[in-house]
C-alpha cells in the first residue's frame, strides 16, 4: 500500500487531521509564511533574501504587528527598510556584534516573552561554520516556543541549518539584474529578479531599487 | 573640438532666498567659461533682469530674460522670453498672478499660461500634452538636470522616454560651489529653522554652480542633442531688455493735437496766469524744460499728473489729506526750477 | 471601628497601609479609621493581628488597639502593651485601670480630682453625670465621657501622602546583590500594597542607595504602562543593578514609586498582536544584559541627507515621519558595520576593480557617482561619491569614496 494511502487510512481512523497552520502574507504574491512554525530563507549573497525578509517585515508591521529582528552580524539597514514600507516604530532591532550565540539567546528570550507577530533571526552574513554551531536541539526549542502561537519564526542564512525543524524552506536565487540608461554616463541600478524555490512552488518576484 | 553650451536655467539672489549669487557674479562666471549667453529665470518675476542685462553687457555676453512661474498644479515652469510680445505677456502674467495674492505668494492657472503664451518658450520636467497645446509644439522642451542623484536620474530617464525634445540645464542656484553654504543658510531663513534642524530641506550636494561647457558635455555625453538644443534655443531668444521700447500711456488729446502740442498750450495758459508779467527768464526756463520733456518722450506723464491735480482740487477731502498736492507743473509751477522727474 | 497605633517607627506609613483616613494624634500615636477592614480580615482580633504582623515586618514597635471610637482606642493603645481589643459596650470596664492623668485635664480640674481622690478612669466613670456637670462644668462632663470610653469624634485626617516612598537602614553593609534582593522585595511589596489600597499603580520607580564610601547610587526604572507587578519590578531591579552595580557596599536603601492611575484594561476582539508591556520590559532588560544596553531598540531615522543616520529608541516611541508609498518589494541593503576599507582601481575615473575583506573582483557593471555632502558647519562634515556595482564575485555592492578613502558600505541582497 502506498504511503499516501496509509496516511489517509490513519487519518480517517484517528478522526480529524491536524489543522493546517494559518498563513501570514509576505507582501509578495505566492509567498506566505505559516504562523507558529519555523521558515528558513536561504541563498548566497545578493540573491534577494534580505529583500524578501524586509518585505515580510513591511507586511507584518503594516498589519500593526510588533516584530523583532535579531541581527547576528549587525547588518540591518533602517533607511532601505523604511523605503520598503517597514513601520520602524513597530520593529524591535537587536544588534548582536557578530555573535551567533548571542543571537540564539536573544531569540530564545523574545520567543519566551511572547506577543510578537514575527521573530526574525538574520544569520545572512554569519559564516557557515558559526551558524552550524547552533545545535538542532536549539532549533527544536525555538520552534516549540512558537508552536500554537500566532508568532511567525523566520531565519535568513546562507544554507539551511534547521533542517527538519523548518516547516518551510525558501531557497532564493538571483535570476537577473536590471540596469537602465547609458553605460558609463547615466546608468541606474533598477533592481533584481529573484526566484524563491520551495518544495511545493517557486514564485518569482522583483526587488526594485528605484 | 571646443564644447559649446548655454545655461538656460539660472536663479539669482532675486529669486528671494532661493538663489545665492547676484546677477553680476552669474554673468561673470558665464563670461569666464566662454559661454556666449545665459538665461536668468528668477522665481515669479523679472526682478533681476535689469542688473543681469547691464552686467552681461559689460561682460560681453547676451542676457536672456525669463521667469520660473509657479502654477496652481503645484509645478513650476521656466518660461524664456523669445520676442518682445513674449516679454509683455510674461509681465502681464506675473502682474495678474501677483495682484490677487498676498505678498510673496501667487500662482498662475494653466489657463492663464495659455492666455499669455505667445512669444515664450517653456521648459518642463513633467512632459504633458497640455503644454504642447498651450505653447505650441516647437516651444516646449523637456529639461534634464544631472546633479548625481539617483531619483533625479530615474526622472531623467522617464523624461527621455516621453519623446519630447530635450534640453540640458544645470538648475544653477549659485555661481561657485562654495556658495552652496549660503544657499543652505537662505533655506533656513526661508523655512524659519536652524541649520541643525533643517534636515533634508538643505541642499544634497554642491552641484548647482555654473559649470563649464566641457563639464556639461561630459555629464550629458550620452545625450549630445540635449546640449545642442541649448544653443538652438539661445539663438531663438532674440529679445533683450534693450528692446523694451517703453511708452507711457497715451493721454487722450483733442483732434488735431499731439501730446506735446497740447501740453505746450496748457503750459502757456498756466504760465501766463502765474507769471504776471510773463517775463523773459521764465519763458526761457519753461522752453528748456518743455524741450527736455519732448526729448525724453514724457508729455503723456505730465498730462496725467495735471489731470490728477485738477481732480484733487475739485475733491475737497483729497486736498485735506494730501500733505502737498502732487507736482502740477502747468497750474501751480513753483518759482524754483522744477526737478524733471 | 477605629484603630490606634502607639509606639515608634514609621507609624503613619503603617497606618496608610490599612486605611486612607489616618490621624497623627501625637508624634508617637497614630489613629486610623478601620471600618471596612473587617471585610478583609474578619474579626477585630484578626484585623489587629494583621496590623501586628505588618508592624513587625517593617520594624515598627507599637501597641495596637481597636475600639468603637477613636479616643477609646487611643487610651487603650497608650495604656496597654501589645494588642488590645476594646469590647464594644464595655469600654468603661476595659479602660477602668488607666490613670486619669492621661486624659490631660486642665490643672485646676486635675487638682480638684486629686483632692477628691479620683485617680483612675473607673473612679470618674462611676460618678453621676449631673453631679459632674454641676461641680466641674462641661469639661468635667467631657472627661467623664472619655473615661467611660464613650466619646465620639471625627478623626482629623492627615493629608494623604502623594509620595510613596520607604527606606531601610541596614544593620551591616550589604555587598552582594542577593541579600539586597530580599530588602528590595520588602520595600516593593509595602509600597505596592499602599498604592493598591488607593487604587493606584506606578510607572516609575526610583532607588537611592547610600554607600559605605559616602556616595549615593541612584537608579530609575521607567515602565511603558502603569503596573503593580512586584515580581517583574524585582527582576527588573536585579537586572538593572547587575548592569550598573554600586561601587561600594550599601548601608541604606530608599525606594520611591510614582503614583499614577492604572491604565484601563484593553478589551476588544481585534487587538493587534503586541507583547505585554511589562513582560517586554523584562525581556529587553535580559537581552540588553547579553548584547549591551545601547544595542536594542526601535530604529528611528534622522531627518538629514547624511547616509546611515538613525538612532535607537524605546519600542513604540520612535517617530514615524517618512511614509513612503508601499512599493512591491524594495531592494534591501545589508550593511557592513563598520564599513570595509577597500582598494579600488580606477579606469577613466570609474571603479574597475575592488578588493576588500572577503570581497574581490572586477567591476562588471556600475551606476554612479551619486554625490552627497553636508554638515559643512559642524566639525564633522561629510562628502562622498557612491557607486552601485556588480562585481565578478557574483554579488552587488554599494561602495563609496570619501576623503579618507574607498569603502564598501554593504551588499544589495
Amino acid at each position: 500500500m502506498s504511503v499516501a494511502a496509509l496516511k489517509k487510512q490513519f487519518e480517517s481512523m484517528l478522526g480529524a487531521s491536524r489543522p493546517s497552520p494559518e498563513l501570514a502574507p509576505s507582501g509578495i504574491s505566492g509567498i506566505e509564511l505559516p504562523r507558529g512554525c519555523l521558515t528558513e530563507i536561504i541563498g548566497p549573497a545578493s540573491s534577494g533574501r534580505t529583500s524578501l525578509l524586509v518585505s515580510i517585515l513591511a507586511a507584518a508591521t503594516a498589519r500593526e504587528e510588533v516584530c523583532a529582528l535579531v541581527d547576528a552580524e549587525d547588518s540591518f539597514d533602517p533607511v532601505s527598510a523604511a523605503a520598503a514600507g517597514v513601520r520602524l516604530p513597530r520593529l524591535l532591532w537587536v544588534r548582536c556584534s557578530h555573535n551567533a550565540e548571542h543571537a540564539l539567546k536573544a531569540a530564545d528570550l523574545l520567543i519566551q516573552g511572547g506577543g510578537f507577530g514575527l521573530v526574525a533571526m538574520d544569520l545572512g552574513d554569519t559564516p557557515p561554520h558559526a551558524a552550524r554551531r547552533i545545535s538542532l536541539t536549539s532549533w527544536f526549542r525555538l520552534r516549540r516556543g512558537v508552536e500554537h502561537t500566532p508568532t511567525v519564526l523566520v531565519t535568513v542564512a546562507r544554507q539551511s541549518n534547521a533542517r527538519t525543524c523548518a516547516s518551510l524552506v525558501l531557497e532564493c536565487a538571483r535570476e537577473r539584474v536590471t540596469w537602465s540608461g547609458a553605460r558609463g554616463t547615466s546608468q541606474l541600478l533598477r533592481g533584481i529578479g529573484v526566484r524563491a524555490r520551495s518544495k511545493t512552488c517557486s514564485p518569482v518576484f522583483t526587488a526594485t531599487a528605484i | 573640438m571646443t564644447e559649446r553650451y548655454v545655461e538656460l536655467h539660472a536663479h539669482s539672489a532675486f529669486s528671494f532666498l532661493e538663489g545665492a549669487s547676484v546677477p553680476e557674479d552669474l554673468a561673470g562666471a558665464c563670461a569666464e567659461f566662454g559661454m556666449p549667453a545665459m538665461a536668468l529665470v528668477d522665481r515669479n518675476g523679472v526682478y533681476g533682469a535689469p542688473r543681469f542685462h547691464m552686467a552681461a553687457k559689460k561682460a560681453g555676453i547676451r542676457a536672456h530674460i525669463g521667469s520660473e512661474i509657479t502654477c496652481t498644479n503645484g509645478r513650476t515652469y521656466p518660461l524664456l522670453v523669445e520676442t518682445r510680445e513674449g516679454y509683455q505677456n510674461l509681465c502681464r502674467l506675473v502682474t495678474r498672478m501677483k495682484l490677487r495674492a498676498k505678498k510673496g505668494e501667487g500662482a498662475a492657472t494653466l489657463d492663464e499660461l495659455a492666455e499669455f503664451a505667445r512669444g515664450l518658450i517653456c521648459l518642463t520636467r513633467h512632459p504633458e500634452a497640455r503644454l504642447l497645446d498651450i505653447f505650441g509644439k516647437h516651444n516646449v522642451y523637456a529639461e534634464l538636470q544631472r546633479h548625481h542623484h539617483r531619483q533625479q536620474e530615474a526622472r531623467n530617464q522617464a523624461i527621455v522616454e516621453s519623446g519630447m525634445p530635450l534640453v540640458a540645464t544645470n538648475g544653477v542656484a549659485y555661481a561657485t560651489a562654495e556658495r552652496r553654504e549660503l544657499l543652505d543658510v537662505f533655506t533656513c531663513v526661508r523655512q524659519k529653522v536652524t541649520l541643525e534642524t533643517a534636515g533634508r530641506q538643505l541642499e544634497r550636494n554642491s552641484e548647482r554652480y555654473v559649470k563649464t561647457p566641457a563639464q556639461m558635455a561630459r555629464l550629458f555625453a550620452d545625450l549630445p542633442e540635449a546640449i545642442a538644443h541649448t544653443l538652438e534655443i539661445s539663438s531663438r531668444l532674440q529679445f533683450t531688455l534693450a528692446d523694451l521700447g517703453y511708452q507711457f500711456p497715451r493721454y487722450p488729446v483733442p483732434e488735431g493735437e499731439t501730446q506735446i502740442s497740447f501740453l505746450r498750450k496748457r503750459v502757456d495758459e498756466g504760465a501766463r496766469r502765474r507769471y504776471q508779467p510773463y517775463h523773459e527768464r521764465a519763458r526761457h526756463q519753461i522752453e528748456r524744460e518743455l524741450a527736455l520733456i519732448e526729448k525724453l518722450k514724457l508729455p503723456g506723464y505730465f498730462l496725467i499728473v495735471w489731470t490728477l491735480c485738477a481732480s484733487a482740487r475739485r475733491t475737497p477731502s483729497w486736498r485735506r489729506d494730501a500733505a502737498r498736492p502732487p507736482i502740477a507743473p502747468c497750474a501751480t509751477r513753483s518759482k524754483s526750477p522744477p526737478s524733471t522727474p | 471601628m477605629f484603630a490606634c497605633l502607639h509606639g515608634n517607627g514609621n507609624l503613619t506609613a503603617l497606618g496608610f497601609e490599612f486605611s486612607p483616613v489616618v490621624e497623627q494624634t501625637a508624634p508617637d500615636t497614630v489613629t486610623l479609621d478601620a471600618s471596612g477592614l473587617d471585610r478583609l480580615w474578619g474579626f477585630p482580633q484578626d484585623v489587629a493581628a494583621a496590623m501586628a504582623r505588618r508592624a513587625s515586618q517593617i520594624r515598627v514597635k507599637a501597641n495596637i488597639a481597636l475600639a468603637a471610637n477613636p479616643d477609646a482606642a487611643i487610651c487603650a493603645a497608650r495604656g496597654f502593651a501589645g494588642v488590645s481589643i476594646v469590647p464594644q459596650g464595655d469600654e468603661a470596664k476595659f479602660l477602668g485601670p488607666l490613670p486619669l492623668a492621661w486624659l490631660a485635664p486642665s490643672p485646676e480640674l486635675q487638682e480638684t480630682l486629686e483632692r477628691w481622690g479620683i485617680r483612675r478612669f473607673r473612679d470618674l466613670a462611676a460618678l453621676p453625670p449631673l453631679g459632674i456637670a454641676e461641680r466641674l462644668g462641661p469639661e468635667g462632663l467631657r472627661l467623664r465621657e472619655l473615661a467611660r470610653g464613650e466619646a465620639e469624634r471625627k478623626l482629623v485626617p492627615l493629608e494623604a501622602p502623594l509620595e510613596f516612598e520607604d527606606q531601610i537602614e541596614l544593620e551591616y553593609p550589604v555587598e552582594l546583590l542577593e541579600p539586597l534582593a530580599f530588602l528590595l522585595a520588602r520595600l516593593l511589596n509595602g509600597l505596592a500594597a499602599r498604592l493598591a489600597t488607593r487604587a493606584l499603580a506606578t510607572d516609575e520607580l526610583r532607588l537611592r542607595l547610600k554607600l559605605e564610601n559616602r556616595t549615593i547610587h541612584e537608579r530609575t526604572l521607567r515602565l511603558p504602562v502603569p503596573s503593580l507587578d512586584t515580581k517583574a519590578f524585582l527582576k527588573l531591579w536585579q537586572l538593572d543593578l547587575a548592569a550598573h552595580p554600586p561601587e561600594s557596599p550599601i548601608v541604606h536603601v530608599w525606594m520611591g514609586m510614582n503614583p499614577v492611575k492604572p491604565r484601563a484594561a484593553q478589551g476588544g476582539l481585534f487587538v493587534p498582536l503586541a507583547p505585554e508591556p511589562v513582560k517586554l520590559e523584562l525581556t529587553l532588560a535580559r537581552i540588553q544584559a547579553i548584547v549591551g544596553e545601547t544595542r536594542v531598540g526601535s530604529p528611528e531615522l534622522i531627518d538629514t541627507h547624511r547616509p546611515e543616520e538613525f538612532q535607537l529608541v524605546k519600542v513604540g516611541q520612535a517617530k514615524w515621519g517618512r511614509r513612503s508609498p508601499f512599493v512591491v518589494c524594495q531592494l534591501a541593503l545589508r550593511a557592513f558595520r563598520p564599513p570595509r576599507a577597500a582598494r579600488v582601481a580606477l579606469a577613466s575615473n570609474q571603479p574597475s576593480f575592488v578588493a576588500a575583506e572577503n570581497i574581490r573582483g572586477k567591476v562588471l557593471e556600475l551606476a554612479g557617482p551619486w554625490r552627497t555632502s553636508g554638515d559643512w558647519w559642524t566639525t564633522n562634515p561629510w562628502a562622498r561619491d557612491e557607486w552601485d556595482i556588480a562585481l565578478s564575485d557574483g554579488a552587488l555592492y554599494r561602495i563609496y569614496c570619501e576623503p579618507r578613502g574607498w569603502f564598501v558600505e554593504g551588499s544589495y541582497d
